[in-house]
């Protein structure tokens, strides 16, 4: 694999692999450090990878796993860092209490999941991943992430309707 | 947003069936949905993580820089080993030519060796046999 193979078929994946880094680090200042060594290791590997069959699934996968192995340095928590919540900001305070209650309360039910149901719904739903590259970088087959995928889900809207219901009751 | 096509989307997502482009009409289009999936949208739309604006060239440039440099620092490492490698040819080259072969030694030793021939010789015409206070002895040969 030569240099404009390379930036073609894997480093153009730098966008894509950044929601994934970002996430697992748990901030976004180490991120670009993160992919830009991933592709140097990529890089290292190139051989390998051109005669590799599923080249962006190998990416993801070794994304993941670096990003796993800075945290083993570092000795971080991934279910800690997993999710990355921003401050809302609202002009309304009231709204801004709400925002900030319902986030709270998503963290909690999230916090519940297992931990695979929990990784899979977050790359689906909130970092945007097709089932495929969830499959690759996590490595299930694609049937075992849609059924995570789909017990997460009902999971999560179970429990949003119990609050909500509860809420609705209390009002 | 029809509120049939919402249920049928929201049932296909939850069984894990909807394509990604699905799954952002229901999100874009969540206050028309049940309030569960509507908490849920307004989550996902708050917590999604922003890829910065072009993150692949910016990372392209320095990525060629680290990749190039490195490759210049091998060539620098190699060129250094090699001009060592070299010295150390020459060193051991001119040592071996220092060092002379033994026909060579032999030659030269014998040339030594012919320089005392003639001061031998002299002693065994003249060797003293005998010697005290007031005479010596000396033997001669003719």
């Amino acid at each position: 694999m030569n240099k404009t193979e390379f930036k073609r078929k894997v480093f153009s994946l730098s966008e894509r692999l950044y929601p994934m880094v970002s996430r697992i680090l748990g901030n976004s200042e180490h991120t670009e450090d993160a992919i830009q060594e991933i592709m140097i290791k990529l890089w290292i590997k190139r051989k390998q990878l051109g005669q590799h069959p599923n080249i962006q699934g190998f990416v993801f996968l070794t994304a993941r796993n670096h990003c796993i192995d800075l945290l083993k340095k570092k000795k971080m928590k991934m279910a800690d860092s997993t999710l990355l919540f921003k401050v809302l900001e609202s002009e309304n305070i009231q709204e801004q209490l709400e925002w900030k209650e319902l986030n709270i309360i998503i963290r909690r039910l999230l916090k519940k999941l297992p931990e695979r149901q929990k990784e899979v719904l977050i790359m689906r739903d909130l970092d945007g991943y097709e089932l495929i590259e969830i499959a690759a970088a996590t490595q299930l087959k694609i049937e075992h992430v849609r059924v995570l995928l789909s017990r997460a889900r009902k999971q999560i809207g179970k429990a949003l309707e119990k609050t909500y219901c509860y809420e609705r009751k209390n009002n | 947003m029809k509120e049939k096509t919402i249920e049928r989307l929201i049932k296909k997502y939850k069984e894990g069936a909807s394509t990604l482009q699905e799954e952002q009409v229901l999100f874009d289009n969540s206050e028309n949905s049940p309030s569960m999936m509507d908490a849920w949208a307004a989550f996902i739309n708050q917590n999604k993580i922003e890829v910065p604006r072009n993150l692949n060239d910016r990372l392209w440039d320095s990525f060629q820089n680290r990749t190039t440099r490195k490759r210049r620092l091998k060539i620098k490492i190699l060129s250094a080993a090699a001009s060592v490698l070299l010295l150390i040819a020459f060193f051991i080259g001119f040592r071996e030519q220092k060092q002379l072969s033994y026909k060579e030694k032999e030659v030269l030793l014998n040339e030594a060796l012919n320089m005392f021939v003639d001061y031998e010789q002299e002693i065994a015409r003249e060797s003293i046999i005998y010697e005290d206070e007031q005479i010596i002895i000396y033997t001669h040969l003719e």
